[in-house]
């Protein structure tokens, strides 16, 4: 993901880092010109990414790319957890690992939505997941001015 | 006919150090870098100084000489003694560059420089800004809580091409670093924050710090 020299990578450990996350959302979306629901949508979208990293894994890393050349915002989340057993039922509405694992199991007391992934699916003009045994990497991003459908 | 002997690498590690410090600290520095590198005394090479052994004898000069001429002219010696038999990977792949923090504006640049040397050196976007973070973290601790320091980028070519990061300061050392690294301090200040941060966005991370001696702090990030 092409990205300038003001985007910046944030290790996640607590919830104070999330907040963090999301006010460096809002300031890059705002430089670039984003509508106050579109910031609010990424911020969203990545602050859900970077909750899901320190409910369901030991940390990780959620890395903001803030592009001036498209005017695009995105981040790609990793974590080195036990991945998504299954990615498809993950993606639909509703679904929560932290739901179905209950709470002593995760290191994260609170629940998320339950609507993740699909939600932030939704949020973002471009998203991909990818997961693995060794880990799981979200990479998402959205434009300021949205891309032509082509229909 | 015995062929003459080369004064070993460990004497001429000392004998280095002792031209600037008085003999026994010059030993005890030898001893400690051995130490610390893990390598036994018996088993250094005769003429190659292993690379970590440099590493960590470059910082014990730059902790334990406080005069700047003669850091150089002991830093000069030492990269010599490497680079006759053993080319640094740094030398090999590309090249080393160095910022000093003392202002502000410095951490900026530093961490710009970090991020075009990452490019450079082959990294995709997301590493490049994590190590660009990583920097920044590591000089802004310095320009915070020393005031002055110094960041290093080396370029490494063997075993694995990657990049390193060399933060170090003559300020009085990290307190509580084991809890900082394991993770269970909670700072009210957000002094070791950037520690910890840095170290989850790179590969691998190590410090050596202490009252007194100041602090060094060497993070490496391999490409994928």
């Amino acid at each position: 993901m092409p990205c300038s020299d003001d985007s910046r990578a944030f290790a996640l450990r607590c919830r104070a880092d999330v907040v963090e996350v999301q006010r460096f959302v809002r300031a890059c979306a705002s430089r670039l010109g984003f509508s106050t629901v579109a910031a609010w949508e990424v911020a969203t979208a990545a602050s859900e990414a970077a909750t899901n990293i320190l409910k369901h894994s030991h940390g990780g890393t959620i890395t903001i790319c803030a592009d001036d050349a498209s005017r695009s915002l995105g981040f790609v989340a990793e974590d080195c957890g036990p991945g998504i057993d299954n990615l498809e039922r993950a993606m639909h509405d509703g679904f929560s690992e932290g739901l179905q694992l209950g709470r002593e199991h995760s290191s994260y007391g609170r629940r998320g939505l339950g609507a993740g992934l699909a939600a932030m699916q939704r949020l973002m003009h471009t998203f991909s997941i990818e997961s693995t045994a060794t880990g799981t990497t979200v990479t998402a991003k959205k434009f300021s001015t949205p891309p032509a459908t082509g229909r | 006919m015995t062929s003459p002997t080369l004064p070993n690498l460990y004497d001429r590690m000392v004998e280095i150090l002792a031209d600037h410090l008085p003999k026994p600290i010059a030993i005890a520095t030898v001893n400690q870098a051995l130490h610390r590198a893990q390598i036994e005394r018996q088993d250094l090479p005769r003429d190659k100084l292993p690379e970590n052994l440099q590493s960590i004898l470059r910082a014990a000069v730059v902790l334990t000489l406080k005069d700047q001429g003669k850091q150089q002219a002991c830093m000069a010696r030492i990269n010599a003694l490497a680079q006759d038999h053993l080319p640094s990977p740094a030398e090999a792949f590309g090249d080393s560059e160095h910022f000093d923090i003392e202002f502000e504006s410095d951490i900026v640049i530093a961490r710009t420089r970090a991020r075009e040397t990452a490019r450079k050196v082959g990294f995709k976007a997301v590493d490049q800004i994590k190590i660009a973070t990583a920097v920044s973290e590591l000089a802004r601790n310095i320009f915070r809580y020393v005031g002055r320091g110094r960041i290093e980028l080396h370029v490494s070519g063997s075993p694995k091409p990657g990049l390193q990061i060399v933060a170090m300061d003559q300020g009085p050392g990290i307190p509580h670093i084991e809890r900082i690294l394991s993770g269970d301090f909670e700072s009210q200040t957000g002094m070791g924050m950037g520690i910890l941060g840095s170290k989850r966005l790179m590969d691998h991370f190590d410090v050596i710090t202490g009252p007194n001696m100041g602090t060094r702090i060497t993070a490496t990030k391999h490409l994928r």
